[in-house]
């Protein structure tokens, strides 16, 4: 039999406004770039959930009621969700009730979609509590399997997941470490006692998310009958499928008039016509079957770009010194007690500010572009060390009244 | 920014001068005359042209395609195409204009000159503000190079805006000295003198840079030299104003040092927000590879800025209190921007002395050498 999960990751970043000189030291609402549409936090998410998030959420629900074993699973960033409550409370809602069917799963990460992990194993342990901690306030759930941001892996990853308490985890089944090694089974990392590893079948997850709509791809155009064809081929081969894609897949990326909400609403009932295919979450597929075989990632692997690798948000110099700027002032920002001034150095931790420094040309920087909302990855840097800049006087402004105090003592 | 100057210092010497300014205009406009401008008893004409002042080859290219087909239409095919359709144009309005001297300034309008001299057979001065040689560090761009050497020779008289430039103009160009007369630029020292303004780093030292960001302005030097103090001296600050097709290397460099925090790219700025930059400096870094003149540093010094400026500056003659330096030499660039930031004293003792020196760099005074040089020829 062939287990199928589907596992949508959502997120939207906060993004930085343009931030200039003179901004620094006066302005402290780094994110609410009103002017520009392309960095109006609330414009593109309103945007999205109007193409994506609620009409998609309707479609899940329908098939969730109509048939009895369809389940999916889904990791929230809690940036997302933040914005969600201050922009679009709707989205929430929908949320609310895809979970009220008790068939969905969801999946711990990091609270901002964060590259915490390489830099810091507390403020990562942090922000994966927080993350917890809001899911289960918001849908009442607690979570048991962990993803980190984009899909970050390696044998580290995994221990500390396990360190954490998770029993699952998620990575790509990059083929430089898989060798012959299928995606379709559950694995044991290297290095770990009990937590399992399922790896996404990008073939098949990526035929939906990046070449549905592509006109000059030889299978063009995809209809769910061809694509539960080549899911059922599995069986006999592997146990799951691992089908995992960003949620905006659905609507943002892959428009309506591509025909990608129709291939949705069909393609479950085109599964279930194969008597052995089934649905499960997350982590009832780890729970079903024993690990097969142990996997060893000791380099870091994500599911980004042609690479999967970390060269999406830390290949150049300017992202390299933006993130070690960041993570330099961690221990004065955590210290100072100001919860608005972490906030704001939490919001800066989420990946995607790197990745708009990216400055790869070839192949995904197409792609790279497109996602971006900065002029240039120059720009993007200029705008976020200068926000550093603020954030850094932000941190003497605290140090300073107690010193003051100290003294007076004196 | 110079001839701006020059042409008020002159207005106000009683000298009436028709100004042909290559301009942006709507596709339909040859000519326009400019009514609202700052030069009084001067008239200001535009021409219909993508050309700007200091524009290189690329820039102008990428001017040219993008946008509408007119323009491609319109304008010349390349920037040395525009210079010689301009020269056209401004020749045909001069026929208009009853005139007894052409000035011509740049090489980009010294075909202008050429051409209206043929036309009225009155007398051209060119000015030299800054040669291909300059903006090139000696790998010229021989198109420009040739025009500018029949420019400077069928010139019946050349400013140069430095003693340094007339020697560049001799040695590379072949003029005799006789025929070149320096003209020293002034500074107008009422616009950047001090106010009071925020203080964006109330705890950081400012190192400042202002300037485009090309190889002839040596701002690599000044990145170089920024990693160098900042293991001295971690708090401070390098400001880098201007933009130039060095900006995307520089912040790349800036990242791959590990300084990228420290120094802030803040773009092109004028008015009242480069005046700010000015005012929030601790010291002015001018480490030009080649450069005529150098009115930044005067500017600084009118902000009460003690200065740091390339030997290899015309600027560099008019001023003795300052601290000079070869472009090259990032140690020495690096030692004297922290000698200037540790001992305050010295400080204060450079920008008083500097400032008497600097009062005396007026365009009144560039504007009676410039009339000096009409009257050799009428």
């Amino acid at each position: 039999m062939a287990a199928i999960v589907f596992y949508f990751h959502v997120h939207q970043p906060y993004r930085i406004k343009p931030y200039g000189l003179f901004s620094i030291g006066e302005d402290r609402s780094y994110f609410d770039g009103h002017n520009i549409d392309r960095l109006n936090n609330r414009k593109i998410l309103q945007k999205v959930a109007g193409k994506c998030y609620l009409p998609v959420n309707g479609i899940l629900l329908e098939l969730l009621k109509k048939i009895d074993d369809f389940k999916v699973s889904f990791s929230i960033s809690g940036v997302v969700l933040d914005q969600f409550s201050e922009f679009a409370p709707e989205v929430l809602d929908s949320f609310r009730a895809l979970a009220a069917t008790g068939k969905v799963e969801f999946l711990s990460e990091t609270y901002y979609h964060s590259l915490a992990f390489l830099y810091s194993r507390d403020e990562f342990a942090r922000q994966v509590e927080k993350h917890r901690k809001k899911i289960k306030e918001l849908f009442g759930y607690e979570t048991k399997a962990f993803r980190n941001t984009e899909l970050i892996y390696n044998n580290e990853v995994a221990a500390e997941a396990e360190r954490l308490g998770f029993d699952t985890i998620l990575a790509e089944g990059v083929e430089r470490y898989l060798g012959w090694k299928s995606p379709n089974f559950v694995y044991r990392p290297k290095g770990t006692k009990k937590i399992k590893l399922l790896l996404k079948n990008y073939k098949l997850s990526d035929d939906i998310a990046f070449r549905f709509s592509e006109r000059s791809w030889s299978e063009w155009p995809l209809t769910s009958e061809k694509y539960a064809q080549w899911i059922n081929a599995i069986n006999g081969n592997g146990y799951l499928v691992n089908l995992f894609m960003d949620y905006e897949t659905f609507g943002e990326h892959q428009w309506e008039d591509t025909g990608i909400f129709d291939f949705m609403r069909a393609l479950p009932f085109e599964l279930k016509k194969h008597p052995d295919n089934t649905f499960m979450t997350v982590s009832e597929a780890a729970e079903s079957f024993p690990p097969q075989d142990e996997i060893d990632m000791p380099d870091l692997t994500s599911w980004a770009d042609l690479e999967r690798d970390l060269s999406a948000w830390l290949s150049n110099a300017m992202q390299q010194n933006a993130a070690y700027s960041l993570f330099d002032l961690e221990k004065k920002v955590i210290n100072s007690g100001d919860d608005g001034l972490i906030e704001d150095w939490r919001r800066l931790t989420t990946s995607d500010h790197f990745y708009y420094m990216c400055t790869k040309w070839f192949a995904d920087g197409d792609v790279h572009k497109y996602f971006s909302p900065n002029e240039s990855p120059y720009e993007a840097y200029v705008h976020y060390m200068n926000v550093l800049h603020d954030m850094r006087q932000r941190v003497y402004d605290i140090k300073e009244p107690n010193l003051t105090r100290s003294t007076a003592h004196e | 920014m110079a001839c701006y100057g020059l042409a008020r210092g002159l207005a106000a010497a009683g000298v009436k001068i028709g100004f042909a300014l290559p301009r942006r205009l709507g596709v339909e406009i040859p000519f326009l005359q400019l009514l609202e401008h700052e030069l009084q008893d001067v008239e200001v004409t535009a021409i219909n042209s993508l050309m700007a002042s200091y524009m290189g080859v690329a820039e102008y290219n990428a001017l040219r395609v993008t946008g509408r087909a007119e323009r491609m239409r319109i304008y010349g095919n390349s920037l040395l195409d525009e210079a010689m359709r301009y020269g056209e144009m401004a020749a045909e309005w001069s026929r208009s204009q009853p005139h007894d001297i052409i000035h011509a300034h740049d090489w980009m309008t010294f075909p202008a000159g050429m051409r209206a001299k043929e036309v009225s057979g009155k007398p051209l001065v060119t000015h030299v503000h800054a040669t291909e040689y300059d903006r090139t560090g000696g790998s010229v761009n021989s198109d420009i190079a040739d025009i500018e050497y029949e420019g400077l020779n069928k010139a019946d008289r050349v400013i140069a805006v430095s003693e340094y430039t007339k020697n560049i103009v001799r040695q590379y160009y072949g003029i005799a000295a006789e025929k070149i007369h320096v003209v020293h630029n002034g500074v107008n020292f009422d616009e950047f003198s001090p106010m009071q303004i925020r203080q964006i780093f109330p705890n950081d030292k400012i190192v400042l840079y202002v300037g485009r960001l090309t190889l002839q302005k040596g701002v690599d030097y000044f990145v170089r030299a920024a990693e160098k103090v900042l293991a001295a001296e971690p708090k401070t600050i390098f400001l880098v104003v201007g933009s130039g097709d060095m900006e995307r290397r520089l912040i790349m460099e800036a990242a791959f040092r590990g300084i990228g925090h420290r120094i802030i790219f803040a773009g092109f700025l004028t008015g009242e927000k480069l005046r700010m930059c000015y005012q929030m400096a601790d010291v002015f870094v001018m480490p030009s590879v080649s450069e005529p003149y150098g009115l930044v540093a005067l500017e600084a010094i009118a902000a009460g800025v003690p200065v740091i400026i390339s030997k290899q500056s015309g600027v560099a003659e008019t001023l003795s209190s300052v601290l000079k330096v070869d472009f090259w030499d990032i140690d020495r660039i690096a030692q004297m921007i922290i000698e200037v930031l540790e001992y305050p004293n010295l400080a204060a003792e450079m920008v008083a002395a500097a400032k008497l020196e600097a009062a005396q760099m007026t365009w009144e005074s560039a504007a009676y050498k410039t009339l000096a040089v009409y009257r050799q020829l009428i």
